[in-house]
């Protein structure tokens, strides 16, 4: 209602698939997040976070996908600047659920404004990218 | 000029700042602000969305259409979704503060509610998309 789905396509950067893929791994996510809060399971936090650990990797083979049949089409500047965006924020929610999960297993002690970098640089980044899309 | 995507993109982002700086302190322990104050950016932005949505639908039932060519049930069901997350917040900070003592199970059924619709909408856009696509 506040975005069309084009808007948000442009703005996030994300093929309409890669957000189904986001949509779907968060719902099995919150899922299994409510399972531990409960005291459902024994299984530690890295096993719930494993939905979000797959969407990530099935978005990187997706983005590398497309990365190979943009450069064979010839479109090499987009498939440069599409594959370089989308590993950067790959690299960053992947880097703040490690270390999220490290800090809720015990295994390091960091401050959580330390483990909030990655998505305080992602936020500059969209920042940023909300100044050079053109809508 | 204040509807344009850049202004409504800048306002989405402000919010998510906010509440990711308060949600640090409280984290870190370095207040002990009530959950409310923490999700304060998030409570406003829903109200404002369901306030704009029902501004929209007004005007629709007004004019009799809608310069977005959205229907009224529509507009209702984003106004099911937004009211769906609203609760989420507001059950899951009566949790945190211990108002309430409800499972937790009964306190993300709102979130599962929103996150389903949201999917489905997402799996319609998906298909839409593969079948333009041939």
């Amino acid at each position: 209602m506040i975005f069309t789905l084009k808007e948000v396509i442009k703005w996030l950067g994300l093929s309409i698939f890669e957000l189904w893929l986001h949509i779907m791994a968060f719902i099995v996510f919150s899922v299994l997040v409510a399972v531990k809060l409960e005291g459902g399971t024994t299984r530690s936090w890295w096993t719930v976070f494993i939905p979000l650990f797959v969407c990530d990797g099935c978005v990187a083979y997706f983005s590398s996908i497309v990365f190979i049949r943009l450069y064979l089409a010839g479109d090499r500047r987009l498939a440069a600047m599409r594959t370089l965006w989308s590993i950067s924020v790959v690299a960053l929610l992947l880097t703040y659920k490690i270390t999220l999960c490290q800090r809720l297993e015990g295994i390091r002690e960091i401050d959580y404004a330390v483990i909030h970098v990655p998505l305080f640089i992602l936020l500059k980044m969209l920042a940023v990218r909300a100044c050079q899309v053109d809508y | 000029m204040a509807n344009t995507p850049f202004y409504r993109v800048l306002g989405v982002w402000s919010v998510v700042l906010l509440f990711l700086i308060f949600l640090v302190i409280r984290l870190d322990k370095e207040t002990d602000w009530f959950w409310f104050i923490i999700f304060i950016p998030f409570l406003i932005f829903d109200c404002f969305v369901i306030f704009f949505i029902l501004l929209r639908i007004c005007r629709h039932l007004k004019d009799g259409v809608d310069p977005n060519r959205f229907t009224i049930a529509r507009k209702c069901w984003f106004l099911f979704m937004v009211t769906a997350k609203l609760s989420f917040i507001i059950i899951l900070c009566c949790r945190l503060e211990n108002i309430i003592t409800a499972s937790y199970y009964v306190v993300f059924i709102p979130l599962w509610i929103f996150l389903l619709g949201l999917g489905c909408d997402a799996t319609a856009w998906v298909w839409v998309l593969a079948n333009a696509r041939g």
